[in-house]
């Protein structure tokens, strides 16, 4: 007989019947770890990128370093705007709150360009919400039958400062070939003059003007230069890419925000409910380098009539000339790299006078700088076949944060010079419910809707609408 | 210090490290500690409290035990105690406005010796977690009563009484298991971690992502009561529903995970409420170790069951009612806890009504009832919810009527407020993570025996690396979706 072997009972395989019964069982080779590990954090990457992009997370940061205005925003970025209001948008391929425009002029179009800050770009809401565009559609609507299309074009930039607009207006809104220059005027136009010594964040590294001993204006790019020499400079650069396009990195940079502001707290022992932890406060930032001042030293002259040095503003305009046709995105940038580089820092200037905090003293110090630059705004303008209009925007007119110095001199200023002038700020105030028109610092849809309606009726006014 | 806070998050790791890093005969002590540094951390003096609450009931109990014939007499003293402080700080405010406002009442027609205007109504600050731990203390004088052993070791009664991941919000934990976890300490192993990381990473997205960002529109909707639709009202009060939920349970679970993550194992607090099918379910499922106090040392002890069924549902109020005062000092509160006390008595009677009926049986096991039964419990806790978080009843009767019939919204929707933000991914996700991770624990789901295969066949390729890429990606995911400003947790003030 054949032998018969008993069959044996083959144990049976542990069921993981839970994934906890799993845990700390098989043992997997480095190389499987290595592999799962880079996978599982691919996934899980991807996977939050995609939830924060369903849900406009860390898509705060929008700005980048520019060797012409110091900083701009990121051309083609989605923001997600929630510390004041809710706005969803995207900026263009020139880096604007703007649909996307040619630069030439199509033949039955008439531009008036909005230069400003962060009042004009309104990220506080969506951008058909924002007076820009409300303005286009009720300028359209009223005079649309003549035969020409008005478009508001929208130049603003969070944190811009007076001397921003007007290095703006030579290096890209002429090349739009406007028809009316609106520039708006806020709180802290002439303030953010003054370049600021403490407290250092990105958006303060930025060109600033002064006087020189004949009164010309003179570009200094001092504050600028040290912050990009900075870590904190150094760093924004290396992580330009991530800025861009991580929404994970946004929302860390939130994160990390949070995570100073309770570190401050701890060193000054608010956290733990007794007395200080004892620990050495932050080392300040090292000031920039000072000027001294010299009279007989070279100095950049900004005069519109004169062939254009090479570097200068006017070089920068022709190089984006809108005479020449459309320039794409990456050829304007291209453009503006090699034709906008600043001029060479005059070895002395006048020495930069500081006035950091003091809004008053700031405006007081730098009013001479603010009136000279309206002034060649104006006139630069004229040359450029369009007219020129300021406009000066409320803040936050509840509590008097409000500049009544420079709101006063920008009055008397315009008076003297013949540009039209409107100030927001008393309609602002008489509106019934004020609160309902301005978040901490700008505007809600409800202060959009009457900024428009003031701006119409302004435009209308002074025939700057081609009526 | 709150569990969502950067202190914390820099707090629980280095007593994570020190406590699995020393001998074991130091870690109680380190416990103790930790848990008395992350109390004083808000109000230090407070810290002396505590202490002092504890060395009583410790000395009570040890007196309870030592003296079996005085047992009754120290036991109404320490109840006496216990109750006394927590009414002291948490009612005094509250009595001396109420009376204040009834002599104000009543002082035109009747010649009182006391004028309102001479009372003056204290504010006390409120200890944090005193109504959490004045129970523990009265359920540990209460059951020595009954028979069980003090603890004699004086290090870990204090810990009982201040282990931190229960001190400020529960679970109420019981001493008879918690003593018995301190004698038999657990070692450090892989399930204890992952499970202690899964709720801790799990309440910080309840809590920080989506509670935090419910709490502003439901503040928004119940702060202004006269602006809102008949749309905003409903979303509201569900939304209260769906907030008070996600805050409670997602604090819970960060002191769970963290204390598993120490050794221990809290009370499981909450077990899927809103999937309750009667509102007896309901509470047997929802702040679990709270319900199960008050059944086990106030209503059993006024007769629980044994008594008549009139007399039954007159106790049941009652508790309901104290409960409801236990939440709040204010008469909202009271009304809200009425309210399920009465609901409760109509449930109870519907039960001994049905019961032993084979129609109401038959129905009872249809799907179809069950459904009927969680829709008709949830629409009982919205409703009853309303008046509880109103800031008095007459805003909760403008949201009733609100809610009973059409009105237009008369400010921003809340709806448009809700769609705006972070919340709808942020609730997508959540769900789509509890779908996978409570498959077993729902009706429906758990009967797909192939869901619940992937996910065991899921768990056996996946190894430390895809939970470690995972536990980062859940933080991140919950910090991203916080709002920049914290909401304080709801059940602090309680």
């Amino acid at each position: 007989m054949p032998a018969v072997s008993t069959p044996t009972k083959e144990k049976a395989s542990p069921v993981v019947s839970t994934p906890d019964a799993a845990l700390g069982g098989r043992k997997h080779s480095w190389l499987h770890l290595l592999l799962e590990g880079i996978i599982a954090l691919a996934l899980v990457i991807f996977t939050i990128e995609f939830l924060f992009a369903m849900a406009g997370v860390g898509e705060q940061e929008y700005l980048r370093v520019d060797p012409v205005l110091g900083f701009c925003p990121m051309e083609g970025k989605h923001v997600t705007w929630r510390k004041e209001g809710n706005g969803r948008i995207q900026f263009n391929s020139q880096g604007r709150n703007d649909i996307e425009r040619p630069f030439a002029k199509p033949a039955n179009a008439y531009r008036i360009a909005i230069v400003g800050d962060s009042f004009v770009e309104s990220l506080q809401v969506d951008r058909k919400d924002n007076f820009c565009s409300l303005m286009e559609n009720e300028l359209n609507q009223k005079y649309g039958h003549l035969g020409k299309h008005i478009e508001v074009i929208n130049f603003g930039c969070s944190a811009n400062n007076l001397g921003q607009f007007y290095k703006k207006l030579h290096t890209q809104v002429f090349a739009y070939q406007p028809d009316v220059v609106i520039l708006d005027v806020s709180v802290d136009a002439t303030k953010l003059l003054a370049p600021l010594q403490g407290g250092f964040a990105f958006a303060n590294a930025r060109p600033t003007f002064v006087l020189d001993k004949k009164g010309n204006l003179v570009e200094d790019w001092t504050v600028f230069k040290w912050w990009n020499k900075t870590p904190d400079g150094k760093r924004f650069a290396k992580t330009a890419w991530l800025r861009q396009y991580s929404r994970i990195w946004g929302a860390v940079g939130v994160m990390m925000g949070g995570y100073t502001m309770w570190y401050q707290d701890l060193l000054d022992g608010k956290v733990w409910g007794w007395g200080a932890v004892g620990q050495p406060a932050a080392a300040p930032p090292p000031p920039p380098a000072k000027i001294a001042s010299a009279p007989k030293e070279e100095i950049i002259v900004v005069d519109a009539s004169k062939k254009p040095a090479p570097g200068s503003y006017s070089a920068v305009d022709q190089a984006c000339g809108g005479s020449t046709g459309s320039i794409d995105g990456k050829g304007k940038a291209a453009a503006l790299a090699t034709a906008a580089k600043p001029a060479a820092m005059p070895k002395a200037a006048i020495a930069l006078p500081q006035a950091q905090g003091d809004v008053e003293a700031a405006t007081r110090q730098y009013w001479p700088v603010a009136d000279k630059l309206i002034r060649q705004m104006n006139s630069d303008c004229l040359a450029h076949n369009c007219r020129f209009a300021v406009a000066h925007l409320p803040a936050r007119p509840d509590i008097g944060f409000d500049n009544p110095l420079e709101t006063s001199r920008l009055e008397a200023l315009c008076k003297t010079t013949s540009i039209p002038y409107i100030d927001l700020t008393p309609p602002f105030l008489n509106a019934p419910k004020q609160t309902a028109l301005i978040y901490s610092v700008h505007m809600t849809a409800a202060g959009h809707k009457l900024a428009t309606k003031e701006f119409v009726k302004f435009v209308e006014q002074n025939k700057l609408a081609g009526n | 210090m709150l569990f969502t806070s950067l202190s914390y998050l820099f707090f629980f790791p280095v007593v994570f490290a020190l406590y699995w890093l020393s001998p074991v005969k130091f870690r109680r002590a380190l416990l103790l500690v930790a848990s008395y540094a992350f109390y004083m951390c808000w109000i230090p003096t407070y810290g002396l409290l505590l202490f002092v609450m504890t060395a009583v009931n410790y000395v009570l109990g040890l007196a309870m035990d030592k003296f079996p014939s005085r047992v009754k007499s120290i036991l109404i003293f320490g109840l006496v105690a216990n109750i006394g402080a927590l009414v002291y700080f948490k009612y005094t405010g509250f009595l001396l406005d109420s009376l204040k406002s009834t002599i104000a009442g009543i002082e035109p027609w009747f010649k009182l010796p006391v004028a309102s205007q001479d009372i003056v109504v204290l504010n006390v600050i409120l200890p944090l977690g005193i109504s959490f731990f004045v129970f523990e203390f009265i359920h540990y004088l209460v059951d020595i009563y009954r028979g069980h052993k003090p603890i004699k070791n004086l290090l870990d009664f204090s810990l009982f009484a201040a282990f931190f991941p229960s001190q400020i919000a529960g679970p109420i934990k019981r001493f008879q298991d918690f003593e018995k976890q301190l004698t038999e300490l657990k070692p450090l192993n892989p399930t204890l971690v992952h499970n202690g990381m899964t709720l801790i990473l799990q309440g910080l997205f309840k809590k920080v992502a989506l509670s935090d960002n419910l709490s502003p529109l439901i503040s928004q909707g119940y702060g202004n009561v006269h602006a809102m639709g008949t749309v905003d009202a409903w979303l509201a009060s569900i939304g209260f529903c769906v907030l008070v939920y996600l805050d409670f349970s997602g604090y819970t679970d960060m002191g769970r995970g963290s204390a598993m993550l120490l050794g221990f194992k809290l009370p499981d607090n909450f077990n899927l409420p809103y999937f309750s099918t009667s509102l007896g379910e309901y509470w047997r499922r929802w702040h679990i170790s709270l319900s199960s106090w008050l059944r086990d040392y106030l209503y059993i002890p006024m007769g629980g069951n044994r008594v008549s069924r009139l007399r039954r549902h007159i106790n049941l109020f009652i508790t309901m009612t104290l409960g409801g005062l236990w939440h709040g000092a204010a008469w909202h509160y009271v009304v809200w806890g009425a309210m399920h006390g009465l609901m409760l008595a109509v449930n109870q009677e519907y039960d001994a009504f049905a019961k032993g009926k084979p129609f109401f049986e038959r129905m009872h096991a249809t799907v179809w009832f069950k459904i009927f039964g969680c829709a008709l419990t949830c629409a009982m806790v919205n409703f009853s919810l309303v008046v509880f978080r109103s800031r008095d009843i007459k805003d909760a009767l403008v949201v009733y009527s609100r809610m009973l019939s059409w009105h237009m919204p008369a400010g921003e929707s809340l709806v448009d407020m809700f769609m705006a933000g972070v919340m709808p991914t942020a609730f997508v996700a959540y769900l789509t993570y509890f779908v996978l991770s409570n498959g077993d624990r729902v009706p429906w789901l758990k009967d797909f025996k192939a869901f619940v295969g992937s996910r065991a066949a899921l768990a056996r390729v996946c190894g430390w690396p895809t939970r470690i890429a995972v536990y980062a990606g859940s933080f991140f995911a919950a910090l991203g979706f916080a709002p920049t400003s914290a909401s304080p947790f709801i059940y602090f003030q309680f």
